[in-house]
């Protein structure tokens, strides 16, 4: 084999990430938000699903603690964000597939765009929240 | 096999933009503080309208999330062998949760 | 006039050393320095044993790639006024098997590359040379994409191919699309199946960092999608 006494690039893996790349960072977001949101669905429909079938009881109380209880309350709170992240910078990359915005500075700026509109809402999200 | 699974992820990016805030909005994020109740999630599922509305929620949603767990997983190094079964795996879960989350929805809607 | 640099270089001898280290140097700066200018002087007047590739010196080759101050960069277009910094740290290119020194192995960059098919077959059913004019659309748009010196920045910044040893890369890609995209060309179908794979185009996830660091300014991102397209319409039966 060429070049066996060559010792391979593994050990500088990390260096190939470029930690002030804008793009990088979004799809690193993406990737984990996009990771949460599957444990979340997974449990939140088993959770769902599972109360619904158990009855009328037991279903009012868990609701009741999961729409009233202060953790979940925030909880609640970061699932939005979440979710909003992951659908925003999910446009922004449709955006792309259909060809819009696929040059280096023009999806820079999307990204930044998006997480303005991003912010307004889940702020206002929380605000409605609390009742205000 | 990979450009039709691709399209459909996008086609399901779409559809979850709007379901999933109409969800949001209407189901986590309303009824001003108050817990919904059982009767309210009976009532809701007795149209028809709302309960093909989840179901289809809840079919693209794990689709859509699935999928995206494959991507991850092809993002790294494997075998042929650990592919079909991962991708094997997937399908099962994705069947049964979704099958047990219908399942759920149906028997609510039927209930007395 | 302006305070020496201090350079940290990555060094690594297969034949001697167990692992590999970082020298430093300290190195005058004269006007117009590039980071090319920078390993000449260390192996000139400092350490004859540095071993790194050059040629033409002015972008054209793509043999002087190296990973400077955390990006991919040809050391001949880089300034070293650009770097806005006295500390230089020179590695080789991420993603690469090493050779020596900042001495990369190309050969798994160009076993990609061969798989795509990288030339092109001309039409046999053609009585007279089918022209594309200049400035068509067509032209333009694949004009830019045809500069890669595949000097293999894009190849050590993407994610994908760190990750995957199988995924093609921003480079291979981008010139797959060039002659996909060239109606002239016989083959286009047959190329379009290579590409159409798990470790082909699908691995992109449009990070652009293949784009960020390129030093002609193509952006394979943009390939990589227009092949996406490509892969989807000849499944629904359309091939533009």
């Amino acid at each position: 084999m060429p070049n066996s006494h060559v010792m391979s690039a593994d050990a500088f893996r990390t260096r190939s990430q470029m930690w002030d790349a804008t793009g990088m960072w979004a799809w690193v977001l993406h990737r984990i938000t996009g990771l949460g949101l599957v444990f979340y669905i997974i449990l939140h429909t088993i959770l769902m699903a599972g109360s619904l079938l158990s009855g009328k009881e037991d279903f009012d109380s868990t609701l009741s603690i999961l729409m009233g209880h202060p953790v979940f309350e925030f909880l609640d709170i970061l699932l939005l964000g979440t979710v909003l992240y992951h659908g925003l910078n999910g446009i922004r990359i449709l955006l792309f597939d259909i060809g819009i915005g696929v040059r280096v500075r023009t999806q820079k700026d999307l990204f930044w765009i998006f997480m303005g509109v991003g912010a307004i809402l889940w702020f206002w999200s929380i605000l409605l929240k609390l009742g205000w | 096999m990979h450009a039709w699974t691709w399209v459909l992820q996008r086609i399901s990016a779409v559809i979850l933009i709007i379901a999933v805030g109409l969800h949001i909005g209407f189901l986590h994020f309303s009824n001003a503080g108050e817990a919904l109740n059982y009767g309210e999630i009976v009532a809701r599922l007795k149209t028809p309208v709302l309960i093909v509305f989840d179901i289809l929620l809840l079919i693209f949603g794990l689709y859509h999330a699935l999928y995206g767990l494959y991507s991850v997983f092809l993002d790294f190094d494997s075998g042929k062998k650990e592919r079909v079964v991962v991708l094997g795996l997937l399908v099962c879960v994705g069947l049964g949760i979704v099958g047990f989350g219908i399942f759920g929805l149906l028997c609510t809607a039927r209930s007395l | 006039m302006y305070k020496p640099l201090q350079v940290k270089v990555f060094r690594f001898n297969p034949e001697s050393d167990v692992a590999p280290k970082f020298d430093d140097f300290e190195v005058p700066v004269f006007d117009n320095m590039a980071v090319l200018d920078v390993v000449i002087y260390i192996q000139n007047y400092l350490d004859r044993s540095l071993s790194f590739r050059f040629s033409c010196r002015i972008g054209m080759c793509g043999s002087c790639a190296m990973y400077v101050n955390g990006r991919a960069r040809l050391a001949c277009r880089t300034q070293v006024s650009s770097l806005k910094t006295r500390d230089i740290t020179i590695m080789p290119l991420p993603n690469f098997p090493i050779i020596r020194d900042l001495v990369v192995d190309m050969e798994p960059f160009f076993d990609k590359w061969k798989k795509i098919k990288p030339y092109y077959v001309p039409k046999r059913e053609l009585d007279e040379p089918v022209t594309v004019q200049p400035n068509s659309n067509e032209r333009e748009f694949i004009d830019d994409m045809l500069d890669c010196i595949s000097c293999g920045c894009c190849y050590s910044a993407c994610s994908m191919v760190a990750t995957n040893k199988d995924y093609l890369g921003p480079a291979a890609l981008n010139r797959a699309y060039t002659l996909i995209a060239d109606k002239r060309d016989a083959i286009r179908v047959e190329r379009l199946k290579v590409v159409d794979r798990s470790y082909g185009v699908w691995r992109c996830h449009t990070q652009f960092n293949c784009a960020e660091v390129c030093p002609k300014n193509i952006v394979p991102t943009r390939s990589i999608q227009n092949l996406k397209r490509r892969c989807v319409l000849k499944k629904f039966g359309i091939f533009k």
